[in-house]
């Protein structure tokens, strides 16, 4: 049985996370799969912000604690992973 | 079945859901449970995230625009609802905010400008907003119940500074508003909720330890990551089963406020009787 949570890929994670922080502000360049997500020019206001649109569009809910230290590309693979269960 | 809390058809406004981790948006989710029409309130840059997390409640609620430093916005807030809801059967407020150099060690130094902005959105914006709306709430069936968000403010909480003030302010104004409002049949009360890891928490420096002390200590524990806790004594004095309590403030914290922790050995550490009866 599909479910719809089969149609979200990396790619399609990726494109809503980079469209979303380029909507909040931050420099297209420095969006890249190795940044670190919390060294992005975001503040708690916009972390909470993309983090509401991955729970409303993805249906997965990622501990604050699990921000700390984590890479863009890390992170995109923790949401697919999450909206796999 | 007929709820103890009989809040089936009451329409509430909440403000304060900035995302769904809020105790608001927590209070909200209870009260559309229990049958209750909810508003929400927001502001600025926060109204955008309270609208995505607007949808994630059972229902979707309005959102309405409010400025509490702006006394334009809330005249508007209070005529809008009126114009189109009639009456208001509770409020809750949960705003507060502060410039960061006036938490913590900064109270000592804080400038006037910026603490007396935090003043003006913590603790006057309850009384402003609950005058506003009082004759929306004049006419409600169970009572008006106004209900705001503080902390143990009782003695000083390191890292909190200006807020801790805030906080105390939040308590002196919620008994006169008892007194005023009481005669119209608007009882005003607070919760001190005990530390719950939200967006506004993390501008307290010191939050980790002050949580950490909570769930080592409190009696009946704590968990920082779970706003639930705080809910129920909110949902009580919103509900006709408080008609008789004004101007007081009721403790979600798992006790903490009644002890002294730090001494002997934590309750976190003890098996609880429940746990030991099944040993």
């Amino acid at each position: 049985m599909s479910s719809p949570s089969s149609q979200i890929t990396t790619s399609v994670v990726e494109e809503r996370l980079r469209a979303e922080l380029i909507d909040l502000g931050v420099d297209e360049e420095a969006i890249t799969p190795e940044a670190k997500f919390d060294k992005l020019d975001i503040d708690s206001l916009d972390i909470a912000d993309l983090m509401a649109m991955v729970v409303k569009e993805f249906n997965v809910e990622i501990p604050r604690s699990e921000l700390a230290d984590v890479t863009v590309g890390q992170l995109v693979e923790r949401i697919v992973a999450g909206a796999s269960h | 079945m007929t709820s103890l809390l009989s809040l089936a058809g009451r329409t509430y406004l909440v403000t304060g859901v900035l995302n769904n981790e809020s105790i608001a948006w927590h209070v909200a989710a209870a009260l559309q449970r229990e049958g209750c029409e909810v508003i929400l309130t927001s502001f600025g840059r926060v109204a955008r995230i309270t609208r995505k997390v607007a949808d994630l409640l059972p229902t979707r609620p309005e959102v309405l625009d409010l400025d509490v430093m702006s006394d334009q916005s809330v005249a508007s807030l209070a005529a809008d609802i009126e114009s189109r809801w009639g009456r208001l059967d509770g409020v809750l407020h949960s705003i507060a905010a502060a410039p960061p150099d006036a938490l913590g060690p900064g109270f000592v130094g804080a400038p006037a400008g910026g603490v007396l902005d935090g003043f003006r959105v913590s603790s006057y914006s309850f009384q402003q907003v609950t005058t506003a709306l009082a004759p929306l709430l004049r006419g409600a069936p169970g009572g008006g119940a106004v209900v705001g968000l503080t902390v143990d403010s009782t003695r000083a909480l390191p890292g909190y500074g200006w807020m801790g003030v805030y906080k105390s302010a939040l308590e002196a104004i919620s008994r006169y508003l008892a007194l005023h409002l009481g005669p119209a049949g608007i009882r005003v009360n607070l919760v001190a909720a005990g530390p719950v890891e939200t967006v506004s928490a993390r501008g307290v420096g010191t939050f980790s330890e002050l949580a950490e002390q909570y769930e080592r200590w409190a009696p009946l524990g704590w968990d920082r990551t779970d706003p639930a806790r705080v809910v129920g004594a909110v949902l009580f004095l919103l509900s006709d089963l408080s008609r008789q309590t004004t101007g007081q403030v009721v403790h979600a914290d798992g006790g903490m406020h009644a002890v002294f922790g730090g001494v002997g050995v934590p309750p976190a550490a003890t098996p609880s009787p429940g746990r030991t009866a099944t040993v």
